[in-house]
């Protein structure tokens, strides 16, 4: 029998955390984790992996995480959470307000570690979900963050008609340094291009 | 929240703290905790604790610095030094190691 770990709110540990259960995290670890259970990183949770993979069964995150994560079930992004680094699991679910910096792999293959990286295209809507997920960083990187909001509203069927808008839209808020640096009249064509590269390199 | 390692957990490292922990599971390395550490039966800490209240029903190995008292439960197990301003070691507990309390 298994029993589940908190590790609270004032607890810091500095190594390797693993083992069998599930575990629930309100405050900082800084090394491994590795567990055959259900992870828990509640919204004061703070998480820096230094060797391997963060690994669990499902994994659900609303604080931060730098560092690659694995779930040999799922991982759900919720509200809140702040991960750079990649996600790999059957299933992977990204809540309005988790912000992702990383790829993301879905499907069969996911029990793989994220380090296999640049093999061919992931198949199904991964290219879409890391394409909407990387509305995220856009503020850490405004130079890049119009084409790519642009790209994401091409993934939205239903907002075809006001692509300009949103594109404008996407450049002011997301663009601090370079307010307004992409100029409408120039987005169609670049985002076109833009999807077609996206497409071939696979969501990268 | 109280920090709980649980039974099949095992932690290799520093753990910090400023809140209770309980140990049923593995920890080894450091334990520093400004607050109560309980290392319940079956738990087991290779490592040096400091703590306010320890309380051990497991096994505990390493030299222990505790504020205000340990606590040696039946069944529980400690080798190691200890520095506390109070130590009770119950009936049927081991213990080896010296103690050095404020006479």
């Amino acid at each position: 029998m298994t029993t589940s770990s908190t590790i609270g709110r004032g607890t810091v540990i500095r190594g390797s955390i693993r083992g069998e259960g599930d575990l629930e995290v309100e405050g900082r670890v800084e090394g491994v984790l590795d567990i055959d259970g259900d992870i828990a990183l509640q919204d004061s949770a703070r998480v820096r992996i230094q060797e391997g993979v963060l690994s669990g069964r499902a994994v659900s995150i609303r604080g931060a995480v730098s560092g690659s994560v694995l779930g040999s079930t799922s991982i759900v992004l919720e509200s809140g959470a702040r991960v750079v680094g990649d996600l790999s699991a059957p299933r992977i679910g990204i809540r309005p307000g988790g912000l992702l910096r990383g790829q993301v792999t879905t499907g069969d293959d996911g029990s793989s570690p994220p380090a296999a990286r640049g093999r061919a295209a992931p198949r199904g809507r991964a290219p879409q979900k890391s394409a909407t997920t990387r509305q995220a960083p856009a503020v850490a990187a405004p130079q890049r963050s119009a084409p790519q909001r642009a790209q994401a509203a091409a993934t939205q069927r239903a907002a075809t008609a006001d692509k300009a808008a949103y594109a404008e839209a996407a450049a002011t808020t997301a663009g601090r340094g370079t307010s307004k640096a992409a100029p409408a009249p120039v987005m169609p064509s670049l985002r076109k291009g833009q999807k077609g590269q996206l497409k071939k390199r696979g969501g990268k | 929240m109280a920090t709980v390692i649980g039974q099949d957990i095992i932690i290799e490292g520093e753990v910090s703290s400023d809140e209770a922990v309980v140990v049923a599971g593995t920890v080894r390395g450091k334990l520093n905790v400004d607050g109560p550490v309980t290392v319940e039966a079956g738990g087991i800490v290779e490592a040096d604790v400091g703590a306010t209240v320890l309380s051990v029903g497991g096994s505990v190995t390493g030299n222990v610095t505790a504020t205000e008292r340990v606590d040696l439960l039946a069944g529980g197990r400690l080798v190691g030094d200890v520095k506390a301003a109070r130590l009770t070691i119950a009936d049927g507990a081991v213990f080896k190691g010296n103690v050095d309390m404020d006479v």
